[in-house]
């Protein structure tokens, strides 16, 4: 399983790709990966961010998950992600900046 | 049928709160009260009064009014937070007006920051704080972990720390900290649409009067001004000198890793995007440009005469869907009504506007 976030927007506007792939992942992280995964429920979730005015220079995420062929992309403003996907967009920003 | 207030009497029963009252007295009884009330009425009057003056959109009375009422304005009024990594906010204070500096540089930053942002504001513009209100200017650093932003959030400053490999910490900064509280000023003004070109304008307008607390807080002309914004963000290692250039947008950075500033310098380069809410933070590029042509034309302090020009504008012309044009022909008879018609100034800004394709 492999899960991508690239964020975009924010004061600099600079987008910028992180990754955390299971296969180079240690296992018990790959485990804890899995779970924040399956915990974000990105199946339920819309596509595309609603629209929210006036919110200067906020983040936007767009979090991929490719897994067993299948891949799931949503775009999220960081303002407006539930709990348990503020997670693992915090977890693969720690992971991929070490 | 509205009974007429007596000055010094209660206000009428059927009131109960300045919005209502707005709505029942004409303007001229607000005035009267605004003028001969008690403390107490003058204050709800004023409110009073703000609200349905700005509604009509003639700021231009209130100014007299405000000058003419003894309310108490309550000076600068500073906090700064400290979100301790989280994201809770504001978080634990650790920094309140007039205190000493503490040990954090993040926290004397963000207060000296927002003091260099309030005193532009006041002293060049007669503008009491972000309202105009003398509203305490609310700062939280250390917010997340790594958090390679800044933003204002409605209601406060938020800084992130920088990951500390390609960015510093975001209050270090002056022109980034001005930035974010001119956010706070335009949400009590034109309250520009955060999309498309009035979007691109409300971070123009942000990044102009941030270079501009930073030029006067150095006591600069518009020759010797950098005008760059966030100079000294990056961290060494990456290739470019700011976030942007306002004088060469598009040329502040081109790094392996953060890739190339995507600023357009004029209208034939405008980009046509759904990111960044219609690329705001990219053709911003093409009103910051002619700010600076203006500007350098006009030459000296550039708050003075091409800043009071663009504050003036924003304060009392644009609307939340002002796109470009409109911004352009607005600063140009600002300019004519503060300097003459055959101004230097006039014809300074017009030909700024021309040379970015916009006019
Ligand atoms: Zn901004």
């Amino acid at each position: 399983m492999r899960v991508r976030l690239e964020r975009s927007g924010g004061f600099a506007n600079i987008r910028r790709t992180f990754t955390a792939d299971t296969k180079t992942l240690a296992t018990v992280q790959g485990e804890e990966l899995r779970h924040l995964v399956e915990a974000a429920d990105l199946a339920h979730f819309p596509e595309e961010p609603t629209p929210r005015p006036g919110r200067p220079d906020r983040f936007y995420y767009r979090v991929t998950i490719e897994h067993e062929r299948a891949e799931r992309s949503i775009t999220v403003a960081e303002d407006s992600a539930p709990e348990a996907l503020q997670r693992l967009i915090d977890w693969v920003l720690r992971i991929a900046q070490g | 049928m509205v009974t007429e207030p007596q000055p010094g009497g209660a206000a009428p029963s059927r009131c109960h709160g300045p919005h209502s009252i707005a709505c029942i007295l004409p303007p001229h009884m607000l005035r009267a009260i605004v003028e001969r009330g008690s403390p107490e009425q003058r204050a709800w009057a004023l409110q009073a009064l703000t609200v349905s003056e700005r509604i009509r959109g003639r700021r231009e009375l209130l100014g007299d009014l405000a000058a003419m009422t003894a309310l108490p304005t309550g000076g600068k009024q500073r906090a700064v937070y400290d979100a301790r990594h989280g994201s809770q906010l504001p978080g634990t204070l650790v920094r309140s007006e007039g205190q000493r500096p503490v040990k954090d540089v993040a926290a004397n930053e963000a207060y000296d920051g927002s003091g260099s942002t309030w005193d532009l504001y006041h002293d060049a513009y007669g503008r009491s704080s972000v309202d105009d209100r003398g509203m305490p200017l609310v700062s939280t650093v250390h917010y997340r972990v790594g958090y390679d932003n800044a933003f204002w959030d409605g209601s406060q400053m938020v800084y992130g720390d920088g990951d500390g490999k390609l960015f510093e910490r975001f209050t270090k900064c002056l022109d980034v900290i001005a930035h974010e509280l001119t956010h706070g000023v335009i949400q009590y003004e034109a309250s520009l649409d955060y999309a498309d070109q009035p979007g691109a304008l409300n971070e123009s307008f942000c990044d102009v009067f941030g270079s501009l607390v930073k030029q006067w807080s150095l006591g600069q002309t518009a020759e010797k001004a950098d005008w760059l914004i966030g100079a000294g963000i990056f961290r060494p290692g990456v290739t470019g000198v700011a976030l942007r250039s306002m004088a060469a947008p598009g040329t502040a950075y081109d790094d392996p890793v953060l890739g190339k500033d995507p600023q357009p310098a004029d209208m034939a380069n405008y980009v046509e995007t759904a990111d960044d809410n219609g690329g705001v933070h990219i053709n911003s590029g093409i009103p910051n440009r002619a700010f600076y042509l203006a500007a350098t034309a006009i030459k000296g302090h550039a708050w003075e005469t091409a800043g009071k020009i663009w504050y003036v504008t924003l304060r009392d012309r644009l609307r939340p869907d002002s796109d470009f044009r409109a911004a352009a022909t607005l600063t140009v008879a600002v300019a004519a009504e503060l300097f003459g018609t055959r101004s230097a100034p006039v014809g300074a800004v017009r030909a700024a506007w021309k040379k970015v394709g916009v006019l």
